[in-house]
């Protein structure tokens, strides 16, 4: 609410001064004090620095996560390795999709490295930036193996499961990454190698208020008939981390 | 800071209009001018605020991502990751070495495969990638210069006379800085082997960065 000269006029010279007069003007600055001081009434040049905003605030398990003004960050974590009470493992029996052919709806979320997040309302001509990180540790055990002299182009045989961020169900094909299957040395024309660390992270520019779902999802593939079985797919290790940022 | 100017009213005065008036007019005049020294501490939520009374971030590129294709390099020198006609570059930033409020942070992450080696590799002929963050303070084409805090090498053992296949990924955080105050900061990624033995093929990257002030 402005102080000007409608909401808080002059006293007209050569007009009787009431008590109301006087009692009118002292409410609208008191108005204006508690509680009615606008954006338009704040100083243009910029002076709002850390002292001025609430504290940030921590909270622990089961939902670790940072709340603070501007930034609010969800964490979660995998107990270290080592433990085989954690880890997560999907079976290729149950595989869906053949390399190549998948969809998002094939995906499904790996324990622990999920969150289910609130972003605060949004100011008008704000923005909330996220960005979500994830590294893991994978292999896949127990199969058999074929050979194929030209890998490149027999990806379908070779590539065991995928990993992808998702945000409300949505898949971020940015931030795949592929597990290459295990090899078994010997007797093979073709050996190879994978690595089990993978990382990943994206950046989302714009996210909606209100709850998200965030997490990272996995997929087996099916194994074309008689080339390669990978049986099992472990997901071990693993450290997932949602941010958003008031811009 | 916003500052008003009361006229004193002393019991057996007579009122006069002019006086109150000038107090009135001092209350219109510094109730727009409401900052820092006028609020306590800890005592608004940033709800409060409008987009001229906060520090905004820089307008800028801020985000790029790969979805889609790849890029096979096999190079000796560094060579700027572009995929699909798309090079993965963000900007431009702005750097201020003497804001020491301010930090701008880069992240990035890419997965790697191929670049398998053929019969007869030796120690001393395999390859060794190298992958790392770059940053330009002239153009987004560049000319760049490698982050070395950044640098990651990724090599591959081998069973001869076997062929080996590869496949990983790796990932940046990094806080970057000092250079000399700029308003055309652009950063990159680039990928290169030394002996330029192999192909290797990057895909499904993401790059950007946050500017931060305190």
């Amino acid at each position: 609410m402005p102080l000007n000269t409608t909401t808080l006029p002059d006293f007209m010279t050569g007009t009787i001064v009431q008590a109301s007069d006087i009692r009118n003007r002292l409410d609208t600055i008191q108005q204006f004090l508690n509680g009615q001081i606008g954006s338009s009434e704040l100083s243009g040049t910029s002076w709002v620095d850390h002292t001025h905003v609430i504290s940030p605030e921590f909270y622990g398990a089961p939902s670790r996560r940072t709340v603070s003004t501007s930034f609010h960050a969800w964490h979660r974590r995998s107990i270290p390795e080592g433990s085989s009470t954690d880890f997560v493992v999907r079976h290729e029996d149950f595989a869906n999709p053949a390399f190549g052919s998948e969809s998002d709806s094939d995906f499904s979320a790996i324990r622990d490295a999920a969150a289910t997040i609130h972003v605060p309302p949004i100011d008008t001509g704000g923005t909330v930036g996220m960005a979500i990180w994830c590294n893991w540790y994978t292999y896949n055990s127990e199969g058999t193996l074929s050979a194929a002299t030209d890998l490149e182009s027999n990806l379908t045989d070779h590539i065991a499961a995928a990993f992808r961020i998702f945000v409300d169900d949505t898949g971020y094909t940015e931030s795949t990454r592929y597990l290459h299957a295990t090899t078994s040395w010997g007797d093979e024309a073709a050996e190879r190698i994978h690595r089990k660390d993978m990382s990943t992270c994206v950046w989302i520019p714009s996210i909606s208020g209100g709850p998200h779902s965030v997490a990272l999802k996995m997929l087996v593939f099916k194994t074309p008939a008689g080339v390669r079985d990978w049986k099992h797919v472990w997901v071990g290790p693993r450290f997932f981390e949602v941010e958003i940022f008031l811009l | 800071m916003a500052r008003i100017t009361l006229q004193d009213i002393s019991i057996g005065d007579a009122i006069s209009s002019a006086e109150t008036n000038t107090t009135l007019q001092s209350w219109r005049d510094q109730s727009i001018n409401v900052d820092n020294e006028n609020v306590r501490s800890e005592g608004l939520h940033r709800r409060n605020f409008a987009a001229n009374a906060v520090v905004t971030p820089p307008n800028s590129n801020q985000y790029v991502s790969a979805p889609l294709g790849s890029m096979s390099i096999n190079s000796a020198t560094p060579v700027l990751v572009d995929i699909a006609g798309t090079p993965q570059v963000i900007g431009p930033f702005s750097f201020d070495l003497t804001d020491t409020n301010a930090e701008l942070l880069v992240f990035g992450s890419l997965q790697y495969r191929n670049g398998s080696h053929p019969v007869g590799v030796t120690s001393t002929s395999a390859g060794v990638w190298n992958m790392r963050l770059c940053y330009s303070t002239t153009a987004s084409t560049g000319p760049w210069t490698g982050i070395d805090e950044t640098l990651r090498k990724t090599g591959f053992g081998f069973v001869p006379p076997n062929t080996i296949y590869r496949h990983g990924s790796i990932s940046w955080a990094h806080r970057f800085g000092p250079i000399a105050t700029t308003s055309s900061l652009y950063f990159g990624i680039q990928v290169w082997e030394p002996r330029a033995a192999r192909l290797i093929k990057i895909e499904y990257t993401t790059l950007h960065a946050i500017y931060v002030q305190r």
